[in-house]
């Protein structure tokens, strides 16, 4: 798993990129990885998922918790790119109805400015 | 635990100039917080010390001292604290009571006359040593603690599987879970309803370790509980829901297909809450995906409504609930399992009974995993409605 901060928006929204697994045994990096960025990052946190290969219920339970600490700064948490079996997982598990999900990071930060 | 400086060294001669000796050209290393010293005359004296005070890192040792020699000294250091380590202060040249001190456990040898800034080297040497011995202990009690944690969990996760399945004219019903190496928080339920209707839940927690367990526990007790007087499938997952939201600090959240089945109509009514939707499998082996009911997983939101959906089963139906255990159990190269893998397994033989329906969705993903570890628990529940009896 590699968490690769791509881009920092002039409005102070960051753009993250996850690649690889994210399991239980990394889920704990994740979420400490995460954390630091998202305590950095100020108005919004976009993951772009397009490289992440899987992700397991511990990884979502994170993302969970980052769309929380995100509402109470006022910011928001929105993840794009998402592939397609990926997509489903959020589908099933019915996130895609807690976490804003976009086509594309520019929609993604589109979002996170409105 | 790793101690932090200073450590304290315990210095052993009979020698009475030492003691001033060493605190004089030790002085910087003292005033600097690395070093303090103690002292003893002989080996009696030191090991009256050791056993004192709990808090020596290190001995440096002189050899010929009455009462009892640094040799002798050695082999009784361990009794007392087997993580303390020493060194041995010889005449130069003296190879033979060096060599006896280094099969005693010495750590490192200084000679005499004591060269300071040769026995400074050797000390942070030794302590670098200990250091890095401490370090490596601690992350080994980690790791038993984790263990031991791992075990009650798994304990626990066993003791709420149900061992025995009603048995009926009407239908059968059959299900396994295999547990991954680390405990994952797979578990599936039976519950006899009214009117011989039966409930079955397969759910999925989203964390490991006691503390996923204990939610597991709750969870299983509250559909029980829930279920027994409900309006059906979606209430339950309501219901149960919002009890799981009431005191859950930790965002764990557990995804759940519950299900009931009513033998006067044959009626399958479930619902989902973040959980895959059921294969319904025909006599011939062909099977269709149900349709997903869209709830969002337990524990998560309050005041969700969770739809269900129902079908008619036909005598010979099978159904499977199944967990992400199988559908993304993964091969040595990260090819996940899948559902058409499962329905083609289940095509080629939907088995004799609910039983070997079951055996043959395990096999199938043992066979697919080969040697590669399982990374998740594996869980699968399938029910058959029988002939018309």
């Amino acid at each position: 798993m590699n968490v690769n901060v791509v881009n920092v928006t002039g409005n102070g929204v960051m753009v993250v990129a996850i690649e690889g697994r994210v399991d239980g045994s990394t889920a704990p990096r994740f979420q400490r990885v995460l954390g630091t960025v998202a305590d950095a990052g100020t108005k919004g946190l976009v993951l772009d998922l397009e490289n992440l290969t899987y992700i397991s219920s511990a990884a979502l339970r994170v993302l969970l918790g980052l769309t929380k600490s995100q509402a109470r700064k006022g910011g928001m948490l929105t993840v794009c790119s998402v592939p397609e079996s990926l997509r489903k997982v959020l589908e099933v598990s019915g996130f895609d109805q807690i976490i804003p999900v976009h086509d594309s990071q520019a929609e993604a930060l589109a979002a996170c400015s409105r | 635990m790793v101690v932090k400086p200073p450590y304290k060294i315990l210095v052993v001669d009979d020698e009475p100039d030492l003691e001033p000796l060493m605190l004089q050209r030790m002085r910087r290393n003292i005033r600097r917080g690395q070093y303090t010293f103690v002292f003893a005359r002989n080996g009696v004296q030191a090991l009256d010390r050791l056993h004192a005070e709990d808090d020596i890192d290190m001995v440096v040792s002189d050899i010929n001292m009455p009462e009892m020699d640094g040799l002798t000294l050695l082999q009784q250091i361990p009794k007392v604290d087997p993580n303390i380590r020493s060194i041995i202060v010889s005449a130069y040249g003296d190879m033979e009571n060096i060599r006896t001190a280094m099969n005693r456990g010495a750590f490192d040898f200084v000679t005499k006359p004591i060269d300071f800034r040769d026995l400074r080297v050797t000390i942070d040497r030794t302590l670098q040593h200990l250091m890095e011995w401490r370090e490596a202990l601690a992350s080994r009690d980690q790791l038993v603690a984790l263990q031991n944690e791992l075990s009650v969990a798994s304990k626990m996760q066993q003791s709420i599987l149900p061992t025995h399945f009603p048995e009926s004219a009407h239908y059968q019903i059959f299900a396994n879970m295999e547990p991954a190496r680390s405990v994952g928080g797979d578990f599936f339920d039976v519950v006899s309803l009214e009117n011989e209707c039966i409930g079955m839940t397969v759910a999925d927690v989203s964390d490991k370790g006691v503390p996923a367990a204990l939610f597991m526990m709750s969870t299983r007790t509250l559909i029980k509980g829930a279920a027994i007087g409900s309006g059906g499938p979606g209430d339950v997952l309501r219901e149960v829901n919002n009890l799981l939201f009431e005191d859950n600090e930790t965002e764990m959240f557990v995804t759940v297909l519950y299900a009931e089945y009513n033998p006067d109509t044959g009626e399958f009514v479930y619902a989902s809450g973040g959980h895959d939707p059921p294969l319904l499998v025909k006599p011939d082996g062909s099977s269709t995906n149900l349709p997903l009911t869209g709830g969002i997983a337990l524990g998560l939101l309050p005041d969700l409504e969770y739809r269900q959906n129902s079908v008619f089963l036909e005598p010979g139906d099978t159904i499977v609930l199944y967990t992400d255990g199988v559908s993304e159990a993964m091969d040595s190269t990260e090819e996940q399992f899948g559902l058409e893998r499962l329905r083609t397994a289940l095509a080629a033989d939907p088995g004799s009974d609910a039983e070997a329906a079951n055996d043959v969705v395990f096999d199938a993903v043992s066979e697919f995993v080969g040697d590669n570890p399982a990374s998740d628990d594996i869980t699968c529940l399938t029910f058959r409605r029988t002939g018309d009896g």
